[in-house]
């Protein structure tokens, strides 16, 4: 699919969270118009806001955002997702990322998934990087190798 | 790869430079290598390299006019001098003309990475700053051509707020992207309830345009968000929000004016203050000249060899001069520093006054004085250090009259039964004659001549008592040589002829 499907999708999947949550989580999209051709993974950033959704802002207390950048370096395409959530501590992140890494497990299987089919159809340089703090929020990155696409 | 140019008239210098330097592991490449000013100028013009590491005094052509003809030609160049010694006054010049760095001979490798690394930075830091001012005044204009009826009377400010870590942790890349976008979604929830506000956002900058049709009302707004912002970063985040509010305007047009004294107040922060938050003050710039600087600095000199106690006054004066002339420029500022406390240090020196405090390293106290946060720290680190100077010179100076009274003393006590003059005592301690009773006087609250008498008629007295001694005798023992004179100066302290006072016995 295109960036722009794949964000349409999210923004109308955010639309029913945006009610179930009370009206108190937000996404920004912060994506210039002339990426949105380019080729990604389909529900390949779905699996990511909905994360941050539900590990970062659902345990908050009061307002959170989830924003959603991309940018293009080097030919590769960085796509951000950030949120403003409840984090996680070291030792957490630390088992988030080796739950990632590891084959086969039952936990945070939407992040496991997704690298995998990274991994697969892109190779090993690219995949996920996390960042976390405790009490301010998380930070997905995800790169891939940019590529445009086939329809109009 | 950073590419650097090597200039010195001395070969075996360029040699040294290539050698005690891994460029390769500062990913750095020697473009070429000059022996002279001329030479020089010509390799940078031909390979416009990213520094230039030149000797400050070669042929041909000096440092610093080498540095003026790249200044006048645009280069992109930075300059950093290497100087000896006794030429470091010329170095400090080289940073008015805006050289980024100079280091003293003989070059230490550690020294020489930082100030490229440095340089390398500020270059970086520079490029950052240019591209983020472009695009975030462009935003406001922007926001303004929308949002703003442009007939729409009253006051406007623009605030620049930065996140400054408070946790000594460091943070990688992600991190801080998390902690700016938590600060800056805090602000936004915070401004949401609001009215009168607009915020553009900017990399690790957050700018709020803010608008009252009243002038205090629009100071009264700001004193309001201002103390809630850094409350709730402080509450939620346990991080320091710094916040610069530019001048207020009276029109819309001129909100650029605004936004650059925001930046102006949070960029040179050294100088505006240390407070979390700060407003734009009108500067009336440069009153004062080098030469007054030099002026102040002589009267520092003058009170600490005069031990006099207006020295705080003194340095103050030297400050406010300090601050006027080098405002904004923060390497001038610490350069005058510096050169100050060397000059009093050579002429301590040369006075053979030795002062503990002055045996420092001025590589080590440029760092410690580099590292102090703000140009209100420097004055107080400036005012106890010249303090200490102060002291140490008032100590060695009693330490020395208590000496020289000392000698004085022992001098009469040993020949109270000559004709002491002047000049012997002169002699002793190195002083004029002429301001020797005056020296005297005014360290013992006694006048010479007294001491002498005093001294005398004790003795006197003594011989009176113990031996068997003639009053004419005694006369010329205690060193007077008319009996009349010993006499009567006798009875005017004992109140008795000395005649009379032996018969009494």
């Amino acid at each position: 699919v295109t960036l722009g499907q794949e964000l349409e999708m999210i923004e109308n999947y955010f639309r029913l969270l945006y009610y179930r949550y009370e009206q108190r989580i937000r996404l920004e999209i912060d994506v210039p118009k002339n990426f949105y051709h380019y080729q990604v993974l389909k529900l390949m950033i779905q699996p990511i806001v909905e994360n941050a959704v539900i590990h970062g802002l659902k345990p908050k207390q009061g307002k959170g955002t989830v924003k959603i950048s991309v940018s293009v370096k080097d030919n590769i395409l960085h796509i951000d997702v950030i949120d403003d959530g409840v984090g996680m501590s070291t030792q957490r992140l630390q088992e988030v990322i080796a739950n990632m890494n590891r084959d086969q497990q039952e936990d945070n299987i939407g992040l496991n998934n997704v690298k995998n089919r990274i991994e697969l159809t892109y190779g090993f340089a690219f995949g996920i990087e996390i960042n976390s703090k405790e009490n301010r929020g998380t930070l997905m990155s995800l790169r891939i190798p940019v590529k445009e696409g086939i329809q109009a | 790869v950073i590419t650097v140019i090597l200039a010195d008239d001395e070969p075996i210098i360029v040699r040294g430079l290539k050698k005690i330097i891994n460029w390769k592991k500062l990913n750095i490449q020697i473009v070429g290598t000059a022996f002279n000013g001329l030479e020089a100028l010509q390799l940078v013009r031909e390979k416009d390299p990213d520094i230039l590491i030149s000797d400050i005094n070669m042929p041909e052509m000096t440092g610093i006019d080498l540095l003026r003809a790249l200044k006048n030609e645009k280069s992109r160049t930075q300059v950093i001098f290497i100087s000896g010694f006794h030429e470091f006054e010329y170095a400090h010049a080289a940073l008015k003309y805006g050289a980024k760095d100079y280091l003293l001979k003989p070059i230490n490798e550690k020294q020489l990475e930082q100030a490229i690394m440095d340089s390398v930075n500020r270059e970086n830091q520079f490029i950052l700053r240019e591209e983020h001012q472009v695009t975030s005044i462009l935003k406001i204009n922007e926001l303004i051509a929308h949002e703003f009826p442009m007939d729409l009377k009253g006051f406007f400010s623009i605030v620049n707020c930065q996140i400054k870590q408070n946790s000594p942790e460091i943070l990688n890349k992600g991190e801080k992207n998390i902690l700016h976008f938590s600060s800056i979604n805090l602000i936004k929830d915070f401004l949401s309830n609001l009215e009168n506000h607009w915020i553009i956002e900017e990399n690790n900058n957050i700018f709020l345009l803010l608008y009252h049709k009243e002038k205090d009302s629009l100071i009264h707004l700001q004193n309001f968000l201002f103390d809630k912002i850094v409350n709730i970063i402080k509450d939620n985040l346990n991080e320091i929000i710094l916040i610069s509010a530019g001048k207020i305007v009276d029109t819309i047009k001129s909100i650029n004016k605004s936004y650059e004294t925001s930046l102006e107040v949070m960029n040179l922060r050294y100088y505006y203050g240390t407070k979390a938050v700060l407003r734009y003050v009108k500067r009336v710039e440069n009153r004062y000249t080098i030469e007054d600087l030099f002026t102040e600095q002589s009267k520092i000199i003058d009170s600490l060899q005069k031990s006099d106690r207006e020295i705080k006054y003194k340095v103050d004066c030297y400050l406010k001069v300090l601050k006027d002339i080098s405002f904004g420029k923060k390497e001038v500022t610490l350069s005058y520093c510096l050169g100050t406390l060397l000059s009093i240090k050579k002429i301590f020196d040369d006075q053979k006054f030795f002062s503990p405090t002055l045996l420092f390293n001025e590589k080590e106290i440029l760092k410690e004085l580099n590292e102090l946060e703000s140009f209100e720290k420097l004055c107080t680190w400036m005012n106890d250090f010249i303090n200490k100077i102060f002291e140490d010179i008032r100590k060695l100076q009693d330490e020395k009259i208590h000496r020289d009274i000392h000698k004085i003393k022992s001098y009469i006590a040993d020949h109270y039964n000559e004709n002491i003059k002047l000049q012997d005592l002169s002699n002793l301690i190195y002083l004029h004659p002429n301001y020797l009773s005056g020296y005297f006087k005014k360290q013992t609250g006694q006048n010479f001549k007294d001491y002498l008498t005093e001294i005398r008629m004790i003795e006197a007295e003594k011989l009176l008592l113990y031996s068997d001694l003639k009053v004419y005798e005694i006369a010329e023992h205690v060193g007077f040589t008319d009996y009349r004179h010993f006499s009567s100066v006798f009875k005017k302290k004992f109140d008795i002829n000395p005649g009379e006072y032996k018969k009494r016995i």
